[in-house]
């Protein structure tokens, strides 16, 4: 393309824009509307991909194996001496029994998990990746101590120092000091979470002294978790293996279909806007009509008449597109996504509040273009063709 | 440089074929612009000496003198015959080609004048550059320079609908001249102006003649079709020619 | 079938461009029976005005297509996770295997989308509108092909179950395995490099030839070069180009360059050697077209125009997918 063609094609945008803020009221109805279906769409796609990063967040540095026991197809606690038949399997490293449980408190009105933190540190294999903001982890040997989620410290108003009392199984208060607060990559998990010393936490859920809630299992090579989880089911058949790629998965289907649902449903809201479109494109007021007569009439063609329509379709479409897109971000991350909350998350009962990481990637914004833009696009399209097509000589025969 | 246009043996139907069919123009020739009939033209258009002229189209309304204007300026298509443009047949031009033909060689005043109102003055006249490929800057000092001749520059960033009824004539006189047109096509021009600006536009448009311009005006108004700066006047009635008075 | 919004927005747009498509075969079929230029009937003149409808709807499908080809490719990657045994796109693809000609007729369609639109940019610079026919005749031809493309996605989406395992690209594109991807990633590597870096010489002589010379027979024979240097690509990039970026000798997957760890390199990649093909190849269809007296002149200015711009991007091309090579200490030496 020459300078002075690229010039034309600019001059022409340049009186799309113009012409379009001249008629700013009918246009901001339209991108009005077109905003708030953006801003639907993009709100659920961004939720639900954060949600998603947020749990693979919380699996990262999780074992390749998780070996829990079930009796009559419930959970139900695992003896912890299942670790040295897991660990006689060829190609197992590790084996560790992991002490967790939830905590229903009745003063916030809240469920809080409860994980116990061995000697060795909260550091070991199958731990999550937690990082203290402020005080101190729990040492070894250390006993009536605890390290806080945000959510909990934030529930209970403690801070580093005070005393966080929890009923334990046999009714009576226990007295812990708090000695860290807890935050994570993903919030998801560590609001929620109070860390007691083992064996603490044994004497407060009572749990006996040769059972764990499960087994993490390190695997050397994972390509190798579908046979060993195999051999292990073979001996034992209690068990239930979960292979960390399984988790995964559940996640992303979970996720995908949720959000993918919710999609899908707004596909009427789509359909809806690009018969509103269709409509308003048709739908020329005299006036335009009277200026497109004369643009004809002055020398414009009838390309030039339908590329000054779809610059200003186009420039419509990325206000409201750039508008939603914006409003979206703001409500999944600063506001956390509080209209479609209940709608997605659905699978845990407590979240005080977490905010979410923000994240956004092109792809997302391709996807919601392909959503948004293409089928206003396709509405207009017609509708300009119309409006260009109007016979140059109609001033004159109107006269 | 004067433009010439020859309608040989042209016919405009509309409706054909159906019950509600009108001819509006009907099997007319005329010549326009260039030198008088009994110069030598060697039909080219090129040659020949720089000599305005002012035809009007005079006739009563329904006569076919618009539609007549709108196929002089390739606005529209006979439905048979030729119509030369400086030698260059366009009757079967696509409409893209056609308009190509009509924004290097016309220039329109129309009867309503047809100013894009929420525009200012400047806008307005540089408007049939837009689709041209003719830089912005080269485009604005053009009309500026129109806007100028035309006594205009104390109003140039006005909104047009601001403008006094003769300071909008002027406007639209621009615009017709913005893409230096070889031919200006008026249609109705003094239908909405006072016996003094009807004079003070036959003014501009003599001058406009003196530059050498080709100049066409459909009208039924005697102030304009009895102005002594005409020089040739047809009479239509019912799509024909009747005579060749001048 | 997964609802992921990837996809979603796929099927989406594959409705709506087969939609634009349709309605544009439409009215070149009306078109093709009608269109009498010598005509001044308001039949034509209507007619004529369609025409500028057909050109925006076919370049509004093609900008469509190369958007949905990007997310196409991208949500291949994306949703990997959720198939036992796929690690990238490719065992995407595997897990339903109409995916791969869905792919296949997605960069068919792509090139008759843009060669169409080239054609028609051709035709409305002459004033008798020379390749009507042949435009309209051929939109008879995309039209299906996009329709195929459609049903073909549908097929793919609705088809894939998570539940099945599937192979990753280790298996499909292993120097020892079986199938066609096995075999192009078990070609010696040397006589390929040899074709593609032969191959890619030859063009860019013959693309010197052609911009000094106007004889027909350097650019008919550039227009089939390209086409064959496009598959020869295609190939290197799954025997060796790829093996060097992934610093792997048994690594062949052309997907795993679409991933954030090669930092995307494969979309710059495949888009440079799309628009090296396309232009080249347009360069081969037009000449036949120049015989056409009234598009004799705008084919003649655009021809070199479309050259240059071919070798550019070949020549990006070549640097996005060869800098490992020249860059990296990693070798295939060993592997000839």
């Amino acid at each position: 393309m020459t300078r002075a063609q690229f010039g034309k094609h600019l001059k022409i945008l340049e009186f799309a824009l113009a012409s379009m803020l001249r008629r700013r009221m009918k246009n901001a109805g339209i991108v009005v509307v077109f905003s708030a279906v953006v801003f639907l769409l993009s709100s659920i796609v961004f939720l639900t991909s954060a949600l998603r990063a947020e749990a693979m967040a919380t699996l990262e540095g999780a074992p390749e194996l998780i070996v829990q026991r079930t009796v009559a197809g419930r959970h139900a606690l695992i003896p912890v001496d299942y670790a040295e038949v897991i660990a006689a399997l060829p190609g197992v490293g590790s084996v560790q029994p992991r002490y967790w449980g939830y905590y229903y408190d009745i003063y916030s009105d809240a469920n809080y998990t409860l994980i116990g933190v061995p000697d060795e540190g909260p550091g070991s294999a199958g731990q999550l990746p937690l990082h203290l903001v402020e005080g101190d982890m729990i040492t070894p040997g250390r006993t009536e101590v605890c390290v806080i989620g945000a959510g909990v410290a934030r529930a209970r108003s403690a801070r580093i120092g005070s005393i966080v009392s929890l009923r334990n199984s046999r009714g009576w208060m226990q007295e812990y000091e708090v000695v860290g607060i807890l935050a994570g990559a993903s919030r998801l998990l560590t609001n929620d979470l109070i860390l007691l010393p083992e064996r603490d936490l044994k004497t407060l859920l009572g749990l006996p002294d040769d059972r764990a809630t499960d087994l993490l299992v390190e695997v050397y090579n994972p390509n190798e978790v579908a046979n060993i989880s195999r051999k292990l089911l073979e001996r034992l058949p209690q068990a239930r293996p979960i292979s960390h790629a399984e988790i995964t998965r559940t996640y992303d289907t979970l996720f995908d279909w949720r959000g993918g649902l919710l999609l899908a449903m707004s596909l009427g809201a789509v359909a809806a806007f690009m018969i509103l479109a269709w409509d308003k494109a048709t739908g020329l007021s005299a006036e335009e009509r009277r200026e497109i007569g004369i643009l004809k009439a002055i020398g414009w063609e009838t390309s030039d008449i339908l590329e000054l329509k779809l610059w200003e379709g186009a420039a419509l479409a990325i206000t409201a597109f750039l508008t939603g897109i914006t409003a979206g971000y703001a409500h999944v991350f600063h506001s956390g996504a509080a209209l479609l909350r209940p709608v997605l998350q659905g699978w845990s009962t407590l979240f005080p509040s977490f905010d979410l990481a923000p994240r956004v990637e092109p792809y997302e914004l391709g996807v919601l273009f392909l959503l948004t833009v293409a089928p206003y696009i396709a509405a207009t399209i017609v509708p300009a063709w119309k409006a260009a097509i109007t016979d140059p000589d109609r001033v004159m025969r109107a006269s | 440089m004067s433009t010439r246009v020859s309608i040989e043996d042209v016919t405009r139907i509309y409706n054909q074929g159906k019950p509600n069919e009108v001819r509006p123009v009907d099997r007319v020739s005329v010549r326009i612009g260039g030198p008088g009939e009994g110069a030598s033209d060697g039909g080219d258009g090129q040659t020949g000496k720089d000599v305005g002229e002012i035809a009007v189209l005079k006739g009563p309304s329904g006569s076919g003198k618009t539609t007549l204007l709108a196929l002089i300026g390739c606005m529209i298509r006979p439905t048979s015959g030729r119509i030369l443009v400086n030698g260059r047949d366009v009757a079967k031009l696509p409409e893209r080609f056609l308009t190509e033909v009509r924004r290097d060689t016309f220039g329109f005043v129309f009867q309503q004048l047809h100013l894009i109102s929420g525009l200012s003055v400047l806008e307005n006249v540089m408007l049939p550059l837009y689709p041209l490929e003719i830089g912005f800057r080269e485009g604005r000092e053009r009309a500026l320079g129109l806007i100028e001749q035309l006594g205009l520059t104390h109003r140039r960033r006005f909104r047009v609908e601001a403008l006094s009824g003769g300071e909008r004539q002027r406007v639209a006189i621009a615009r017709a001249l913005i893409n230096r047109p070889g031919a200006i096509l008026a249609d109705e021009p003094t239908a909405h102006l006072d016996a003094g600006l009807s004079c003070e536009l036959m003014g501009i448009l003599g001058e406009l003649r003196g530059q050498g311009k080709s100049i066409v005006i459909a009208t039924h108004d005697p102030l304009v079709y009895d102005s002594p700066m005409i020089d040739r006047v047809f009479t239509m009635r019912d799509g024909r020619i009747m005579d060749d008075d001048r | 079938m997964i609802l992921h919004p990837g996809i979603l927005s796929l099927l989406l747009v594959a409705v709506l461009v087969s939609g634009m498509v349709l309605y544009g075969a439409g009215i070149g079929t009306v078109v093709l029976a009608r269109w009498d230029l010598s005509s001044s009937s308001e039949r034509q003149l209507a007619l004529e005005r369609r025409t500028y409808l057909l050109s925006t709807l076919m370049s509004h499908a093609l900008a469509l297509e190369i958007l949905s080809a990007l997310v196409f490719l991208y949500t291949l990657e994306d949703i990997h996770t959720v198939f036992v045994g796929a690690m990238c796109a490719t065992g995407t693809l595997n897990a339903n295997p109409v995916g791969w000609w869905a792919l296949a007729v997605k960069i068919a369609a792509l090139f008759a989308c843009a060669v169409w639109i080239t054609l028609n940019r051709i035709d409305q610079r002459a004033e008798d509108y020379p390749l009507t026919r042949l435009k309209y005749g051929l939109l008879l031809v995309l039209a299906p092909l996009i329709l195929l493309e459609t049903w073909l996605l549908f097929r793919y989406f609705l088809g894939l179950d998570p539940n099945v395992i599937t192979s990753c690209c280790g298996s499909l594109f292993s120097g020892t395995g079986v199938g066609v991807g096995a075999e192009i990633a078990g070609l010696p590597a040397l006589p390929l490099m040899i074709a593609f870096f032969g191959g890619i010489a030859v063009y860019l002589a013959l693309g010197v030839f052609g911009l000094r010379r106007e004889q027909a027979w350097p650019r008919l024979l550039l227009g089939a070069t390209a086409v064959a240097l496009f598959v020869v690509s295609l190939a290197s990039v799954i025997a060796f180009i790829s093996a060097y970026h992934y610093e792997l000798p048994t690594h062949h997957c052309p997907f795993c360059l679409l991933q954030a760890e090669y930092h995307y390199i494969g979309y710059p990649m495949y888009l440079t050697l799309f628009a090296a093909t396309f232009y080249g190849l347009m360069v081969g269809i037009a000449e036949p077209l120049r015989r056409v007296p009234s598009i004799e002149a705008p084919i003649a200015t655009d021809q070199p125009r479309w050259i240059r711009r071919s070798l550019l991007w070949l020549l990006v091309f070549v640097v996005l997918a060869t800098w490992p090579m020249v860059f990296s200490d990693f070798t295939l030496e060993g592997y000839y």
